[in-house]
Formats: C-alpha cells, sequence, structure tokens
C-alpha cells in the first residue's frame, strides 16, 4: 500500500528509492523513513542481484511483464517475487492454477482424495498450488509430480530453504522437474509464525480457486479459503464423514456456500471450462487462425450461428464453412437449443 | 334445322372440344332436352337460354329442341355451355348463318337478361382451341384478362348475346383482344423485404439456397423467432416464372376459378394453407376434382406453418406429389392429373407449446407429447427436404444493434443467376432446377473437387450419413456452387451445405 502511494507520488520506484528523507516523510511515518535510510547506506541492490543469481533465484517485481497478472488483482500483491525453478516452465498469464490445500495431519481418507483430485486436475493441464506443508500440501505437490503435472510451491519464508525440513527431498523434486518455489519474502528469510498466514493470499491470489480437503473447525486452510473468497475467487471443499473432527473445516465452508466438489468435472463446470486446458492445448494446435476465432468464442459459451458470424465479423456463409470443419474434427457440436459448444 | 357450334369443358386440367349439336325440328310436341351427361347447371342452362334469347328481341322457336353435347360420355358440368347452346339455337332457328359458326368456339354463361359472366378454366380450353387449330374464341369480357399469353389466337370478349349476333352476321363487328397489355399485368410488389427481417442471417441464407436450388426447406424454432415473418418475404427472392411455366400455374388458377381475383404475373404462387383445411382442399379432389393447394401452389411455394399439426394422413398424402411434381386424383369417373412441382416450405415448433429448450420461456409440455409430436415429421416426409434451418429466438436488445440485412433484390439477383447456370446444365435431363435431381442425376451432372470429396467421406463417416442425405448434401453443394458462380462443387461448399442437414435429436 505505502509503495503504492510512493510509486504514484515519484512516478516509479527508481526515483522513490533515490527519494529524500523529508519527501519520504511526506508520505510514510518518520520512524520508517528513517529506519528506510539506514537500510539504504547499508544496501547494495547490483550485488544482491548477483548473489540471487548465483544461487538460481529469479526476481520478479511488480513491474515485471512476467509478473503474474492474476496476483496484480489482489488488494495486497507482493511487490517482488522471488522464484526458485525454472520461470520458462509455466506461463502465469495463459495457465489454469488451483490451490489445494488442508491440514497437516491428515486421514487417510484425505491422503486418498488430494491424490485423486491432485493428480486428475494436473492431467487435466491444471498448475496445482500449495504451500508445502507436511499433509495434504505436499501430497497434493507430490500428486501433481506423479502424473507429470506443474505445481507451485509457495513458501512462508525465503525461497532458499526448504521448509519443513522434512520437505526436502519434495522441495528439490519441485525444482527438478519444472515446478517452481516462490515467495514474497527475500532469500535468507527465517520461518516466523506470522508469515505463513500472508503466503496463503498467494496461494488463492494465483489460483482460479481453492480446494479445501481437510482440516480442524480452526485450520489455516479457513484462513486461505477466506483470503480466495475475498478475492473473488471459487472456493471448492470436499466433504468427508462427519464423524471426523478433520471434515469440520471443509463442512464450515460448505455450510456457507462454498462449491461441493465430488469430482473433477465440478470444479471445471465451476470455473466455466467447457474443455479440460490440456486438451484445449492440444486441438488449438490443429486448428487454423479462422477455426481457432470460433473454437475460442465458444469456450466462453455456446453459441449460435448468427452470433459466431458475428463475432468473427464474417459473412454467415463462411462461418458454415468453418463451423463444419470444425464439427467434422470433432472439436464442437451442436448442443440441444441449437447453439454449437465445444465438445467435451 | 341443325347447327353445330363449337365449345370446351375441362377435365382435371385439359380442355376437352365438346361439339353442341342443336336440333329444332318442326314436328312434334315443343320440348327443350340437352344430352350427353349433362349435370344439374346444365339442365337448367335451358331456362337461362330461354328467357337470354327472348330478353336479347330474338324469338325461341317454339318447337322441339334437341341439344347434344358430344362427346357424349365425358360428364359436363357448369354454366359455361349456355352462351354456344344459345348461339345454337339462334343459327338452327336462322337468325344466324351457320357457315360463320365452323372456325369459332364459343364459351360463357348467359344471364337472364343476355349478359354473358365468367367461367371457369379459359386458358384449358383456349389451349386445347390451339390444338385443334380453331382460331377464333368468343369468351366473357371478364375472362379477357386470362388470354393474354395466347397472342396467336383471335379473341373476342364479349359482353352480350346480342354482340355476338351483330358480329357473326357482319352488322357490327367486334374489337378483338389486344396483346400488349400484358406489361401492366406483370408488376410485382412484395409485402415484406429480406432487409426488414433483422438478423437470422442463416435461416436467410438457407431460404437462398431453396430458392436458387428449388430445394424444400424447414424451418425450425420458438413461436415468435420470425419463421412466418421470414416465410412471407421467401417470395421476394425466387426468381420469375418463364413464359411457359406462367402458363401453366395459369391453367390451374383457371380451372379453379382464381384467375379473375388476383391479376397475373410472373411473381409465383405463394400458397399458405391453415392445418385445420380438409386434405381434399389441399391435395385436390371432389366427385369432379379440382386442384388442391400443392396445385394452386405449383412453380411456387406451398408454405405448411406449423407443419407438425397437420394430420397425418394429409402429410402422408404429400409423399406422391412431392417426388413425382404431379398429382393423381382417381375418381369413378376416371383419373385426373394436376402438376404440383413446388417448393415445400415447412415451418415447426420445437414442441406443441414451442418453449422447448427456449432460453427464456419454460415448456409446459409432456415428454410423451413430444416425441409425438416429432414423430409427426419423421419418416418419408423429412427424406424430401433438402435444408434444415434452426430459427432460434433473437432478443429485442440485439436485434436493435445488428446492421440491415440485403435487400431482397440483391440476393435475388444472385438466385436468378444461379437458376441460369442450373438449366443450361440440366437442359438435357429435362429439369431446370437442382431441386428436382433424383440420385442418378445427382451423379451425372454433380462435380466435385477432391478436396470436396475427401470431407464428405469425413461427415459421412463421422455424422454416419445415409446415402440419402450423402445425395441431399451434394445436391445443396451444387446449388450453393451455383450460388458463388463456380460449376464444380468445391470444399466450402460441401462445408456450408452439411449445416443445412437434418440433426438427430
Amino acid at each position: 500500500m505505502r509503495l503504492k502511494a510512493l510509486i504514484a507520488k515519484f512516478g516509479n520506484v527508481k526515483k522513490a528509492y533515490e527519494s529524500n528523507k523529508n519527501n519520504l516523510q511526506n508520505i510514510i511515518p518518520v520512524q520508517l523513513a528513517e529506519e528506510f535510510l539506514v537500510f539504504r547506506s547499508k544496501f547494495n541492490p547490483s550485488d544482491e542481484l548477483k548473489k540471487l543469481k548465483k544461487n538460481g533465484i529469479k526476481v520478479l517485481s511488480w513491474e515485471d511483464k512476467k509478473y503474474p497478472p492474476q496476483l496484480k488483482n489482489i488488494f495486497d500483491p507482493p511487490v517482488c517475487f522471488y522464484i526458485k525453478g525454472n520461470l520458462k516452465s509455466i506461463d502465469f498469464g495463459n495457465s489454469y492454477f488451483i490451490g489445494i490445500v488442508g491440514t497437516r495431519n491428515p486421514t487417510p481418507y484425505g491422503i486418498q482424495i488430494t491424490k485423486k483430485f491432485g493428480g486428475e486436475l494436473s492431467h487435466a493441464g491444471f498448475v496445482i498450488v500449495s504451500g508445502m506443508a507436511t499433509g495434504i500440501d505436499a501430497t497434493a505437490h507430490k500428486s501433481a509430480l506423479e502424473s507429470k503435472g506443474k505445481t507451485i510451491a509457495v513458501l512462508g519464508c525465503g525461497v532458499d530453504i526448504p521448509y519443513p525440513p522434512s520437505n526436502a527431498k519434495l522441495y528439490s523434486e519441485i525444482i527438478d522437474k519444472d515446478g517452481l518455489v516462490v515467495s514474497e519474502f527475500p532469500p535468507g528469510h527465517r520461518v516466523l509464525k506470522g508469515l505463513f498466514v500472508t503466503r496463503n493470499r498467494i496461494i488463492s491470489g494465483l489460483s482460479k480457486g481453492v480446494l479445501i480437503i481437510e482440516g480442524l473447525k480452526d485450520s489455516g486452510a479457513l484462513i486461505t479459503a477466506r483470503f480466495a473468497a475475498e478475492q473473488g475467487k471459487e472456493v471448492f471443499a470436499s466433504p468427508g464423514p462427519i464423524t471426523s473432527p478433520f471434515s469440520q473445516a471443509p463442512h464450515l465452508l460448505l455450510k456457507q456456500g462454498a462449491k461441493l466438489v465430488t469430482s473433477v468435472e465440478d470444479i471445471f463446470e465451476e470455473l466455466g471450462l467447457r474443455l479440460i486446458p490440456k486438451r484445449r492445448e492440444n486441438i488449438e494446435m490443429q486448428l487454423d487462425r479462422k477455426e481457432k476465432e470460433i473454437f475460442q468464442a465458444l469456450q466462453k459459451e455456446p453459441l449460435l450461428i448468427d452470433e459466431i458470424a458475428i463475432e468473427i465479423h464474417k459473412p454467415v456463409y463462411e462461418a458454415l464453412d468453418t463451423i463444419s470443419l470444425l464439427e467434422l474434427k470433432g472439436v464442437i457440436e451442436k448442443n440441444s437449443e441449437g447453439k454449437y459448444q465445444v465438445k467435451i | 334445322m341443325l347447327a353445330k357450334v363449337f365449345s370446351g369443358c375441362v377435365v382435371g386440367l385439359d380442355g376437352v372440344l365438346i361439339e353442341v349439336e342443336v336440333d329444332i325440328a318442326n314436328r312434334g310436341f315443343p320440348t327443350f332436352a340437352i344430352v350427353g351427361l349433362p349435370d344439374k347447371a346444365i339442365d337448367e342452362a335451358k331456362d337461362r337460354v330461354r328467357t337470354a334469347i327472348v330478353n336479347t328481341g330474338f324469338e325461341m322457336p317454339d318447337s322441339r329442341i334437341t341439344v347434344n353435347l358430344a362427346p357424349a360420355d365425358i360428364p359436363k358440368e357448369g354454366s359455361a355451355f349456355d352462351l354456344p347452346i344459345a348461339i345454337g339455337i339462334l343459327a338452327a332457328s336462322k337468325y344466324l348463318q351457320r357457315e360463320e359458326l365452323k372456325n369459332n368456339l364459343f364459351i360463357g354463361e348467359l344471364s337472364l337478361e343476355g349478359d354473358i359472366r365468367p367461367v371457369e378454366g379459359i386458358i384449358s380450353i383456349i389451349m386445347m382451341a390451339r390444338e385443334k387449330k380453331i382460331s377464333q374464341i368468343f369468351l366473357p369480357v371478364e375472362n379477357a384478362k386470362e388470354t393474354f399469353l395466347f397472342d396467336d389466337m383471335i379473341i373476342f370478349p364479349v359482353r352480350k348475346l346480342s354482340d355476338i349476333v351483330l358480329h357473326l352476321n357482319g352488322q357490327k363487328p367486334l374489337p378483338s383482344q389486344e396483346h400488349n397489355e400484358r406489361k401492366e399485368d406483370c408488376i410485382e410488389t412484395y409485402e415484406t423485404d429480406f432487409a426488414d427481417i433483422k438478423g437470422q442471417e442463416t435461416a436467410k441464407r438457407g431460404l437462398e439456397i431453396a430458392a436458387a436450388g428449388f430445394h424444400n426447406i424447414h424451418l425450425k424454432g420458438p413461436p415468435g423467432a420470425g419463421k412466418t415473418l421470414l416465410s412471407r418475404a421467401f417470395p421476394s427472392i425466387l426468381p420469375p416464372m418463364e413464359k411457359q411455366e406462367i402458363l401453366e400455374v395459369s391453367q390451374i388458377y383457371s380451372v379453379a376459378g382464381l384467375l379473375r381475383k388476383q391479376p397475373f404475373s410472373r411473381e409465383r404462387p405463394f400458397r399458405s394453407p391453415h392445418h385445420t383445411g380438409s386434405r381434399i382442399g389441399l391435395i385436390g379432389g371432389g366427385s369432379i376434382p379440382k386442384p388442391g393447394e400443392i396445385s394452386l401452389a405449383h412453380r411456387g411455394v406451398l408454405f405448411l406453418d406449423e407443419l407438425p399439426e397437420f394430420p397425418r394422413f394429409v402429410l402422408e398424402a404429400l409423399r406422391q406429389p412431392l417426388e413425382d411434381g404431379f398429382v393423381f386424383i382417381s375418381r369413378a369417373a376416371g383419373s385426373v392429373r394436376f402438376p404440383s412441382r413446388f417448393l415445400l416450405l415447412a415451418a415447426s415448433n420445437p414442441c406443441p407449446c414451442g418453449y422447448l429448450n427456449h432460453p427464456k420461456r419454460h415448456c409446459s409440455c409432456l415428454p410423451g407429447m413430444i416425441i409425438k409430436y416429432r414423430k409427426r415429421l419423421s419418416g418419408p416426409l423429412l427424406d424430401r427436404i433438402d435444408l434444415h434451418v434452426d430459427v432460434p429466438s433473437v432478443e429485442q436488445e440485439k436485434l436493435t444493434t445488428l446492421q440491415e440485412g440485403e435487400t431482397s433484390e440483391k440476393i435475388r439477383r444472385r438466385v436468378i443467376n444461379a437458376h441460369e447456370r442450373q438449366k443450361k446444365r440440366l437442359e438435357n435431363a429435362r429439369i431446370s432446377t437442382n431441386g428436382e435431381m433424383a440420385s442418378k442425376m445427382i451423379r451425372q451432372f454433380c462435380k466435385l473437387t477432391t478436396d470436396a470429396e475427401e470431407i464428405l467421406k469425413q461427415a459421412i463417416d463421422r455424422f454416419s450419413l445415409s446415402a440419402r442425405s450423402y445425395f441431399k448434401i451434394i445436391k445443396v453443394g451444387q446449388t450453393i456452387a451455383d450460388l458463388s458462380g463456380k460449376e464444380v462443387i468445391e470444399r466450402s461448399h460441401i462445408t456450408e451445405s452439411l449445416q443445412f442437414r437434418f440433426y438427430e435429436e
């Protein structure tokens, strides 16, 4: 928030960084400005960057093109984003992300359904986002890696610290297998209790929706769900046995109106996906420009032939030609309303 | 004294030459008898003729009058023999010179005053007269409009019986019908233009193809979507009729007695019988067979709104005429053949209430009703429909944002060009439109490019098309090619054609 105000005042980060004490005090509290000046005198940005590079850590600042666009829309996006892993492997703008979070002490049932959903979602082309905690989080990451999908671990400490240490193996596996470990905290930042709550907002912020698997009634998963709701994301929850205390969190969410999920199709439906992202990519590769245009329009909603023609700004007979080709490729079909839709 | 006068009657659509023989015998009890299978109307001619002759100022012979209508075995009906009978009596009574009658044909009903009233079926009779080389025809003045196509005949429209007598006796010649008033009669006016209809571009395109290839077409959509409006605008894009076609159509209308009411034009007929009408009204018939709606729609459009509401047996009766282009009506007295080469324009709702799958309204039909409703359409009738078009309901807000469509005039020009192309190609097959092609002709006349064939093969596999649909798609594809000015069917023509196939639900 303060950074936003500073940028508004100085135009960009660099000018703000280099400005004098008086100017800063106009915007941020005096004490903070003084602390900042002390920090500035000790800090050497270019050295820091070199150090990061050496450790294979990349920084995405707010103004970076690769900065996840969905994060910019949340209330308090992180200023900087530290990333470990192959940044090229994940396209933040065009991939579908889903958060899977839950208790650190899952029941066998919780592990079972996490594996099911994690595996199926990642197979469908979703990027699984979680917090790399033990229990559900770790299972979610593992299931993604097992089905050769992509996954992002959002840490509550520096990205160079595998926390919890028991998951060190998972940590390196994520990085090796085209996943990412990200954090808003600079490398070397140590584990502090309150920070895990703030990282939860990034899990939900990156994702289209968050699936809560198991948790007690004061679970951290509920905080993630609350962030998701505040950020306008979908909240999904899977029911569990009512006799299990670990079903309390998901059941509470379900009562409050979360989407009840018993299969991945429930998630696709809620996100308005006519087609799972992975198949979509494969299909789009086979289509020419005109076909792709119609296909993408239909991906959003089923349309009548006339509406398609308007959408692609072509006379209706040209639209008819392309629609037939798509139909022949088995990509679209006519529904009972007479509209064309993408074939699942 | 015996006099012989030519007249004619209509059996089915064909004119038949009738010789009216009148004999006035000086012996015997005075009677007036008509023989030769006359019906009640002809029998009553006696009184009309007698009074008309007297009121015209002649004397009715007070002796034994026998009128024979030959050939005697054809049942005759109507009042058109009044005039020839009267002329025959006058000739037999020597008021007229009998030699003058040889090359003439008379037809018309008489009023008691001696005025001549209009009759039905004039065109068939004139055509028959032309064949029989009778060059002069006297007919009621009100039927004169029906004759303009016969510029090689001498036609006298007559107002009164006395005019004929004066003319034949060379006292006061009648003016013969002039043939140059045709142009005035060819005014083409249309209620609705395609440009007035916003949206529904797919349906418009479907209708354009139907008009161009004379394909039967089926519009399906909820009430209020614009099916009827589109259908009403349909005649405005049809190509004008040619002379031969006008003749065929006029002949039917003349027999049905409808030609006098509406002026003659090159505009194709558009008939929209209601589903509560009888089968005879639709197909034709009656104890003396008359053409029904399907024949009145010959060379034009038969619009059946709410197709599934028509009784099943009526729809079944449409099959033969759709296939053959004519209908046979058999009666005890013999069978007649009426031409019925029409374009079937059918409209239906998705279910009896019409709101099945409607985005806003709720459908109140039971599943059984919907199945029953659809079944009405199924089978042989659907097989004869080449184009199936959805006419979805368009939201009011969207209508205002749409831009104006093409005018009918513009579409019509394309249709006419496509027609010319077809006529040239199909000349040897003695048909003129793609819609009439049988599968053998499709094989003979339709050429596809290799990618068109390839895509058609794919379509057969994917949509599991029947042989019949296969031919229909080529047929429609040919019309689309004709519309775009191509002779060979290309891939894009087949793909467009595919969109107008029937969707199994």
